[in-house]
């Protein structure tokens, strides 16, 4: 716990300099925008910035990162209260209470309750992340190569079963991801694989141009197909008055916004589950606990308190099991676990070393820090960044893609790096159309080497072959937990049948 | 299975790209043989186990009674209001829907367009590559008027040049000499 605090000073000092305060406010500024406008997100907008990352100190490119992470996720609130268009998916609960007010002519309210939840919902999160940090670091302490092996494929596997779609095609994608971490040379025995007399492929397929490709080249060629949106002009104005009392109804519903942010952050915490699914989860639970009940999607305040204190929560329960074990709590995390590597962070006992903590502490204070300005500048910004969302997508999406190759080619200066993140646009856009997960497709590349140097590890140290898995306590554990989840969807299928 | 229809899986564009990862994850497994012990059994037992995958996923798109059972292994399904709310209000099944959605026309446009971008780049350099893409693809695919073709794409090759080449000091591409 002490190492802990003793690392925060130093992530303080770097956090007041003039340059972190500039790429921090880069990150920010993109969060909001890309939050803002339908049809971007949040893991765009951070696919977008790793190559711009690229020599920065680490702890500066993370303090970015974390500047998009805290933005995003209120600007996405303010297109789905005024136009009933989330702005991110983890929006989609706010358009249920948020939209029939402004429809009042009351968008005041909700932007105003959304912009205090949210900051309030974000710093419960972070404030658990903070205190569970040091019982985590005991934990990881503990964790060999059959743990970390078995940990990978529990993320693996719980990111294919709670994204959404067939479990079948979330699995093939992060054996797909795996067998992209293959090619090149083998991190045991230095034989060279799959490299088709190549000499790019010799150092393996870059995990960042494929990240870029599949998530910010991919969502450009949807939005080239879409076409324009047809959204309607912003009829609501926000009133200085109805924002103060969105204020007030948050702290007339402290249950509300305590539960909200402790399903959040819980949900967060959980691998692959992500922001939609807390607020969905956190809507309904207001919902069912409130005694306003029948006007629950029909403008009840209390739903956009639920909505958007659930989805700023998550953030900080996300970053846990990202920051301890590199598998990564939402989608976000995933691409910051491209951008860890890009830095040479290790995820893990090192990342949670007193000479690495500062990075946490930085990720931490940029997150508290860009979900407080959030706030404050959602209150004030609202009505102007509304207007962001009337961009059609057909042309954000050419912008994108200029960005994306130039941001590829910017790592190691290579043509090569350009051309793989177009093939993954195009491949990451009909993965998306047929149903195979992007996010589990990244985090087996990320982890594949990772994952097979644990399991020949685990290999080499066991006198007993793959028993090893089963003898060691926490890899029992987590594969007892991995077998629940498989069978969960079975046997809920059998009780409903009996029920 | 014997007496199981078929479905028309060839209209499917979702079957060649099933189709084009088992070729892919089966090219892996036969390479994989060649090399040494160490450095072939952590592919081979993931190249089987996606093969084992998406050959369950081309059965499911061949036979549809397949499909159907395999849904039920949909993890997320509680959760995905989306799903559920776009079938109840089309009363399609996934299948007809993804066939529907899927434009060839506008996919074959977008992909020519950005393969176009990027051949541009070895041959005039980054800063020109975005000017003539950005300009032509605002003017004639998204129907921007001349003057906000023309703000956009200065406005964006400004910033990338003062981004990357000003700020982070990146040697451009200058295309080839």
């Amino acid at each position: 716990m002490v190492e802990i605090l003793a690392a925060f000073g130093p992530a303080l000092n770097l956090f007041l300099s003039l340059s972190t305060w500039a790429f921090f406010l880069l990150g920010f500024v993109l969060g909001m925008i890309f939050g803002a406008i339908p049809g971007l997100s949040g893991a765009i907008a951070l696919a977008l910035l790793i190559p711009v990352s690229w020599g920065m100190a680490p702890e500066q490119g993370m303090i970015m990162f974390a500047g998009v992470m805290g933005s995003v996720t209120f600007a996405g609130a303010i297109p789905a209260i005024l136009l009933n268009v989330p702005g991110t998916a983890t929006n989609v609960a706010t358009c249920f209470d948020g939209y029939p007010l402004s429809q009042q002519g009351k968008a005041g309210i909700p932007l105003g309750a959304a912009a205090t939840a949210s900051g309030l919902g974000a710093i419960f999160g972070i404030l658990w992340l903070i205190i569970l940090l040091p019982a985590v670091r005991f934990i990881i302490m503990k964790v060999g190569p059959p743990e970390t092996f078995v940990l990978i494929l529990f993320g693996l596997f719980a990111l294919s079963l709670f994204v959404r779609g067939n479990m079948i095609k979330g699995l093939f994608a992060g054996g797909l991801g795996l067998i992209l971490s293959f090619v090149g040379f083998d991190p045991v025995t230095g034989a060279l694989r799959y490299d088709f007399n190549t000499l790019y492929l010799y150092d393996g397929i870059r995990p960042v141009p494929v990240i870029i490709g599949v998530f910010a080249i991919a969502e450009a060629v949807a939005l080239s197909i879409r076409g324009g949106v047809s959204i309607s002009k912003v009829k609501n104005q926000a009133k200085s008055s109805d924002v103060v009392e969105g204020i007030k109804s948050v702290f007339r519903y402290p249950k509300t916004l305590l539960r909200s942010s402790a399903i959040g952050t819980c949900i967060g915490i959980i691998p692959g589950v992500g922001g939609t699914v807390a607020c969905i989860v956190s809507w309904m639970a207001a919902a069912h606990a409130s005694p306003r009940k029948a006007n629950f999607g029909k403008g009840e305040i209390e739903g956009v308190i639920a909505s958007e204190a659930a989805n700023d929560a998550k953030d900080g329960g996300a970053l846990l099991p990202t920051i301890a074990f590199g598998i990564p709590g939402s989608t976000e995390m995933a691409i910051l676990l491209g951008a860890f590597i890009l830095h040479g962070i290790v995820p893990g006992p090192e990342l949670l070393s007193p000479e690495r903590l500062p990075i946490v502490w930085c990720i931490i204070l940029g997150l508290l820090l860009s979900n407080i300005l959030v706030s404050t500048a959602g209150l004030l910004l609202a009505r102007h960044l509304a207007k962001l969302t009337l961009i059609p997508g057909n042309i954000i999406a050419p912008i994108i893609v200029c960005i994306s190759l130039i941001g590829a080619y910017t790592m190691h200066l290579s043509i090569y790096d350009a051309l793989l993140a177009l093939i993954f646009g195009f491949i990451g856009y009909l993965m998306t159309l047929y149903g195979f997960s992007r996010v589990t497709l990244v985090l087996g590349l990320v982890l594949g080497r990772l994952a097979e140097r644990s399991f020949n590890q685990s290999l080499m140290l066991s006198d007993s072959g793959p028993l090893i898995f089963l003898t060691r306590p926490l890899c029992l554990i987590f594969l007892i937990i991995l077998i629940f989840f498989i069978l969960f969807p079975v046997v809920r299928k059998l009780t409903t049948r009996r029920g | 299975m014997a007496s199981a229809k078929i479905s028309k899986f060839w209209n499917n564009p979702g079957f060649y790209l099933s189709l084009l990862f088992f070729t892919a994850v089966l090219v892996e497994i036969v390479l994989s043989l060649d090399f040494p012990y160490r450095a072939k059994l952590f592919p081979l037992i993931v190249g089987v186990i996606c093969l084992l995958l998406i050959s369950l996923d081309l059965l499911g798109r061949i036979f549809p009674e397949v499909a159907v059972r395999l849904d039920k292994f949909r993890g997320g399904q509680m959760l995905d209001i989306s799903k559920m709310e776009s079938e109840r209000s089309s009363g399609k099944n996934s299948t007809e829907q993804e066939r529907l959605r899927f434009e060839y026309l506008s996919f074959l446009k977008i992909f020519l367009w950005f393969t176009g971008y990027f051949l541009l780049l070895p041959y005039i350099g980054y800063l020109f590559s975005i000017m003539i893409f950005l300009f032509l693809f605002l003017k004639f695919f998204s129907n921007c008027r001349l003057k906000t073709s023309i703000q956009i794409t200065a406005g964006v090759a400004l910033a990338t040049w003062v981004i990357f080449s000003l700020i982070l000091d990146v040697p451009w591409y200058e295309g080839l000499q």
